[in-house]
């Protein structure tokens, strides 16, 4: 499955196959292709920032010494997604899985008009807020699909669980944040 | 047009991939389920987009590992210790059938090497994978060798060793 960003160089998998080849620049170029969505997805998962270049760092080097078990149906972001996942999920068992909420993002396009941005400021809020109290399957799945745009089939492959579990969890998610929109 | 087609298109429109059309515009105007759900994507889109990070560095320090780090053979050393638990299985099993007739058992001991180093939920896991499938990585819920950390594998493998 390509990804947007592999629409102007090499697919992830060319990427991968000439990193087991011996191309250091192919695993170099594999993680700059994918390190901001990645952190993007961590820190939504609620994921400190200390925490983030941690966590990303051991799931790319997860990723390359274990590219053998990456099954080509899935896209390498999603599987990449996965290996993070179960990290934060560690984490959790570990008892270090705080979720933490950035209070000083500014994370909505210019060009708004003051009263909407001030709406929009504060349905973020809320929905950060919101994804913090989530049970993990939920807050990912939701990730998933609304920040990282991925289909079903992707997230079921990435968190595994089904394609049907995906839908349901992305809903039982939606009906909660939704109650937080002003 | 259905508020759960609608609710299939957002997040692809939230992303900047798609646009609404003029049918999917009409129904977010005069339906409020949809467009609460619709300010919800949008901010899910958005959340994060703050995070920064050094790809360059980020690349830099996992290339660094992969040259330095040693390559943690998993499969051969859970294969090698499925074995021994499997030989312990099988010494349980057997040995009974052994016995004399007619004499009381002896209370049995079977010394497997290793185990004795392992803590409870360490066993159970090598017992569990016997039962179960496995893969390289873990995706399940339920605890597995790969769920360990690098310095935990190491402490189990030094304890297998001793
Ligand atoms: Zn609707």
């Amino acid at each position: 499955m390509a990804s947007l960003t592999e629409l102007d160089g090499p697919s992830d998998a060319a990427l991968a196959a000439a990193w087991q080849a011996g191309s250091e620049q192919a695993a170099a170029d594999l993680v700059r292709r994918h390190a901001s969505a990645l952190a993007r997805f961590l820190t939504g998962a609620g994921a400190g920032p200390g925490e983030v270049e941690d966590l990303a760092q051991e799931a790319f080097f997860k990723a390359f010494r274990g590219l053998d078990s990456w099954r080509k149906e899935s896209s390498f972001r999603s599987w990449l997604f996965s290996i993070a996942s179960n990290l934060r999920k560690d984490a959790y068992r570990r008892g270090k899985g705080r979720v933490v909420l950035s209070i000083e993002d500014h994370d909505l396009p210019d060009g708004r008009d003051p009263a909407s941005e001030l709406v929009a400021d504060e349905t973020a809020g809320r929905i950060r807020a919101g994804l913090a109290r989530l049970p993990r399957l939920q807050r990912e799945v939701f990730l998933l699909r609304a920040q990282q745009g991925l289909d079903y089939g992707e997230i079921a492959a990435a968190l595994g669980t089904t394609a049907g579990s995906a839908r349901v969890h992305y809903h039982h998610a939606i009906r909660k944040l939704k109650e937080l929109v002003p | 047009m259905t508020c759960q087609e609608l609710s299939d298109r957002m997040p692809s429109v939230a992303a900047g991939a798609a646009t609404w059309s003029q049918e999917e515009a009409e129904h977010l105007r005069t339906c409020a389920g949809c467009r609460a759900e619709w300010a919800v994507v949008s901010a899910g889109r958005a959340v994060g987009a703050q995070a920064s990070i050094d790809a360059d560095a980020l690349a830099a320090r996992v290339l660094h590992r992969l040259r330095t780090e040693p390559i943690v053979r998993r499969f051969q050393r859970r294969r090698w210790l499925i074995g021994l638990a499997a030989a312990a299985v099988i010494a349980i099993i057997l040995l009974p059938a052994k016995l004399p007739r007619g004499q009381p058992a002896p209370p049995l001991a079977v010394d497997v090497p290793g185990l004795d180093g392992l803590a409870y939920g360490e066993l159970a896991d090598v017992l569990e994978s016997l039962e179960t499938s496995w893969t390289e990585t873990s995706t399940s819920d339920a605890p597995s060798l790969d769920d360990l950390d690098p310095r935990e594998l190491e402490r189990m493998e030094r304890s297998w060793e001793i």
